[in-house]
């Protein structure tokens, strides 16, 4: 091992302790409303730029491309079906600390999409980038990112 | 538009976690450092003051309020840059070229062992609707993104390891380094997972520091007795910063850095017309991506130059010979400020046995780090 860990080189004489709680509710926004409300119908709902033709999954306000407006868009219904660009198995939480289970996370570009979605990888055992997956939906959707539990090897 | 250089830098750590000084302590005595190197009076020569901090690093709402007096900067202009060192020094510069002020200070720190909980802060940094509802370390953007640039190029693990190998050993030879080691490829990689195929060993640790740097235009610098190292490039952008949009195997944020800081500095050929590369390595990985980014390799080529040692203090480009992010410590906004101290040591033959000889032209890079896409650049010359 490195002898790398943060030491304490020199003691406090004296320290004074402070923090303060912080919490949000985040707007999901008004296409963000279409894409969550999709999820609880198990669908994956996209938009399509006209002026480059790139399409967006989760779909958007508008373009970051040609700053266009998208949301008089027809939002279109992808194939559940898509590739891994990217996984990572996770070994930490968010604190640092050791997951005591230890999973998988993936950016998945679904079928028709320009863009990847990030989510967990689940009934894998050795994930390649290329591979295709499918969502594992919950039983009972209920607009949250987590009505897909994950994507599986189709 | 005149021109611009830096007159004088001030260095206070690095450490793992300073805990004898206040904040405001190790800020005024990198400040007396540099003033002194500079040969500047705060109180009555300089003419503005920019800082380089967040409110969650430094744990106090609107934490700009309490940035000038360490610096000598009460009752003066002050501007706080939710930034890296490198975008202070931007700002600086157009500030002096367009001639609002002669004499100009970027300051940057990092206090990051004052945090209880620096993990939760960079997580908190996440895209709260796709990316942060999920229980995973920040790290894992980054290993994401490395087995996707692995995956793209070619690069392995093995040759991943040997930048860190590099960067910590050219660490001990820099007093301002904290991490300074002789490590072998082995020790890196029998290091922890954190967030496969990311390491314990090839993510830099968080050190604790300050750096001020003061600039000047060409006019003050005539009257006063010291070697200028101008500012003949710099630049900042951001690519986009959605994990849904962004490039996942290359640096375009890098590449539209140099781009623009090349067009500024008149380089045509980046790896003849430097001398030496102070890059971003905050992960290991970062080194070499970001090099072909800037365009001094073509993709998957900067591994054979490591390997080649190509990229040593005595190599034909030699990167990050102060120890990089991973020698030095990492302290997020200084970052940028480190890569500047090095070079200007290296040109002003202030760098003792660390000395690339030689050396006249030297390139800074800093990236903000995860989750950002955002990155700084700047090109020193003595000439
Ligand atoms: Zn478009």
């Amino acid at each position: 091992m490195l002898p790398k860990k943060r030491t304490m080189t020199d003691a406090p004489t004296h320290e004074v302790r402070g923090g303060f709680p912080v919490h949000y509710h985040y707007t999901v926004g008004i296409v963000g409303e279409i894409f969550f409300n999709g999820l609880k119908e198990k669908k994956l709902l996209a938009v399509t730029c006209d002026e480059c033709s790139k399409t967006y999954f989760p779909p958007r306000m508008y373009c970051e491309d040609c700053f266009v407006e998208l949301t008089d868009k027809e939002f279109k219904v992808l194939e559940q079906e898509g590739t891994i660009e990217s996984f990572t198995k996770t070994y930490k939480d968010h604190r640092g600390d050791p997951l005591s289970e230890p999973y998988y996370l993936a950016l998945i570009k679904i079928n028709g999409a320009d863009t990847v979605f990030f989510h967990k990888l689940v009934n894998v055992d050795e994930p390649k980038i290329g591979m295709s997956v499918k969502p594992v939906w919950s039983d009972s959707p209920k607009a949250s990112l987590f009505d897909i539990i994950g994507f599986e090897p189709v | 538009m005149r021109k611009v250089a830096i007159i004088g830098v001030g260095v206070e750590g690095f450490r793992p976690a300073i805990r004898d000084l206040s904040y405001k302590e190790m800020v005024y005595r990198a400040a007396v450092k540099a003033y002194t190197n500079a040969d500047i009076d705060p109180r009555k020569e300089v003419d503005t003051f920019i800082s380089c901090e967040e409110d969650f690093s430094m744990g106090t709402s609107i934490t700009d309020e309490y940035a000038p007096d360490q610096l000598g900067g009460a009752q003066r202009s002050v501007q706080t840059i939710t930034g890296d060192g490198i975008q202070g020094m931007a700002a600086a510069y157009m500030q002096i070229a367009t001639g609002m002020f002669d004499v100009a200070v970027v300051e940057a720190q990092s206090r990051i062992s004052d945090m209880l909980t620096p993990n939760q802060i960079q997580h908190f940094a996440l895209d709260p609707i796709f990316v942060r509802q999920f229980n995973s370390t920040h790290h894992s953007i980054a290993a994401l993104e490395k087995q996707a640039y692995q995956h793209a190029f070619g690069v392995s693990d093995e040759i991943i390891a040997e930048v860190a190998v590099k960067n910590y050993r050219n660490a001990i030879l820099n007093p301002i380094a904290a991490y300074g080691m002789n490590a072998s490829k082995e020790d890196i990689l029998e290091t922890e997972i954190i967030s496969a195929p990311l390491r314990e060993g090839e993510v830099a640790e968080h050190a604790d520091g300050a750096i001020v740097v003061v600039m000047a235009s060409e006019d003050i610098i005539k009257q006063k007795n010291v070697t200028p190292v101008w500012v003949k490039g710099i630049s900042y952008a951001t690519n986009t910063p959605n994990v849904e949009t962004r490039d996942w195997k290359t640096a375009t944020y890098a590449k539209l850095c140099a781009d623009r800081a090349y067009k500024m500095a008149g380089i045509t050929d980046p790896k003849s017309q430097i001398d030496l590369f102070e890059i971003d390595d905050t992960y290991a990985f970062k080194e070499l991506q970001h090099l072909e980014a800037l365009g001094i390799f073509s993709f998957g080529e900067a591994a054979k130059a490591l390997a080649d040692g190509k990229l040593e203090r005595g190599g034909d480009l030699p990167v990050n010979v102060s120890g990089g992010v991973l020698g030095v410590g990492n302290g997020h906004d200084v970052n940028g400020l480190q890569r500047v101290a090095e070079i200007v040591d290296q040109l002003t033959g202030e760098a003792g046995k660390r000395t690339v000889s030689g050396a006249k032209t030297g390139l800074a890079f800093s990236w903000r780090g995860v989750p950002t896409t955002a990155g700084a650049l700047a090109i020193l010359s003595v000439e």
